[in-house]
């Protein structure tokens, strides 16, 4: 299993784990919890998203004989501004009104760029053999 | 991997592309000064939910799960009609569901997922027992004698 992959899926887990905890605080009596929508995304972005990326760039069709896995690159910037703009979404929707700034542009601009990354990356793997 | 599942994962990480930049936008919402983007979310999730997921998890299904093994040459995956009527179906449905069109598109969503279950629930079977891949027969829960070798 190739590197970005084992670090792809303990991170999931990671979030997996996170989302569990923060989806029992979302309903204990008095907690001040976080958005509905933040906890959906520790789930639909870091676990799914994490878990599907490291597994799609450990099973897809090689790139080429010398470079099974393509260029890397993309996949490894990709898997950082992913988990980097889903941090800053968690902080930044924890401590919106201690904390305020910019933060959510920040989530969102990396977020996107980690997605078209990925995009990119698993984009010349699709092939027909 | 075959053409089917080829354009079905091209298309799901069109779905996921667009559906991020949508994200991306709905999330910034506040900071950009357009918080009516807001009234994006339930195309978001589709997108995502549907147009991405679903769809990745077809396309590597049709590709992964065990090929028949009584079934015509080149049918081990099943039909080419059926098959290409999920991807279209699931496609255009989400297509739908996004301008609106919200009870055609689930609809089709659904005969989307109904067609895909016809074609993969013989294929999760042991060998030799399920579909036989003959036109028109596209569920068979008949065990039948393995074919030799």
């Amino acid at each position: 299993m190739p590197t970005l992959t084992r670090w792809s899926i303990k991170t999931a887990l990671a979030w997996a784990a996170c989302a569990m905890i923060i989806g029992i605080l979302l309903v204990w009596p008095g907690s001040p919890g976080l958005p509905y929508p933040t906890y959906l995304h520790l789930l639909t972005v870091g676990w799914l998203s994490n878990l599907i990326f490291g597994v799609a760039h450990w099973m897809f069709p090689r790139a080429s004989a010398e470079r099974p896995r393509g260029d890397i690159r993309p996949a490894w910037v990709g898997y950082a501004a992913l988990n980097a703009g889903l941090l800053i979404r968690v902080g930044a929707e924890a401590f919106r009104d201690t904390v305020p700034g910019p933060w959510l542009l920040l989530s969102a601009a990396l977020q996107l760029v980690a997605v078209w990354c990925w995009v990119a990356h698993l984009w010349p793997r699709v092939k027909v053999r | 991997m075959p053409t089917l599942s080829a354009w079905a994962i091209r298309t799901a990480l069109v779905w996921l592309a667009l559906a991020a930049l949508i994200g991306a936008l709905i999330l910034a919402r506040d900071e950009i000064g357009l918080p009516r983007l807001i009234l994006l979310r339930p195309a978001h999730a589709e997108m995502m939910l549907v147009g991405w997921m679903m769809q990745l998890a077809f396309g590597v299904a049709h590709w992964i799960l065990p090929r028949r093994r009584v079934a015509p040459a080149g049918e081990g995956r099943g039909a080419l009609g059926p098959v290409l009527f999920v991807v279209v179906a699931l496609n255009l449905g989400v297509l739908l569901v996004i301008l609106g069109a919200t009870l055609a598109g689930r609809v089709l969503e659904a005969a989307a997922v109904v067609g895909f279950a016809l074609q993969g629930v013989p294929r999760i079977r042991a060998a030799g027992w399920g579909a036989t891949g003959t036109a028109g027969d596209l569920v068979r829960l008949k065990r039948r004698p393995e074919m030799p070798g």
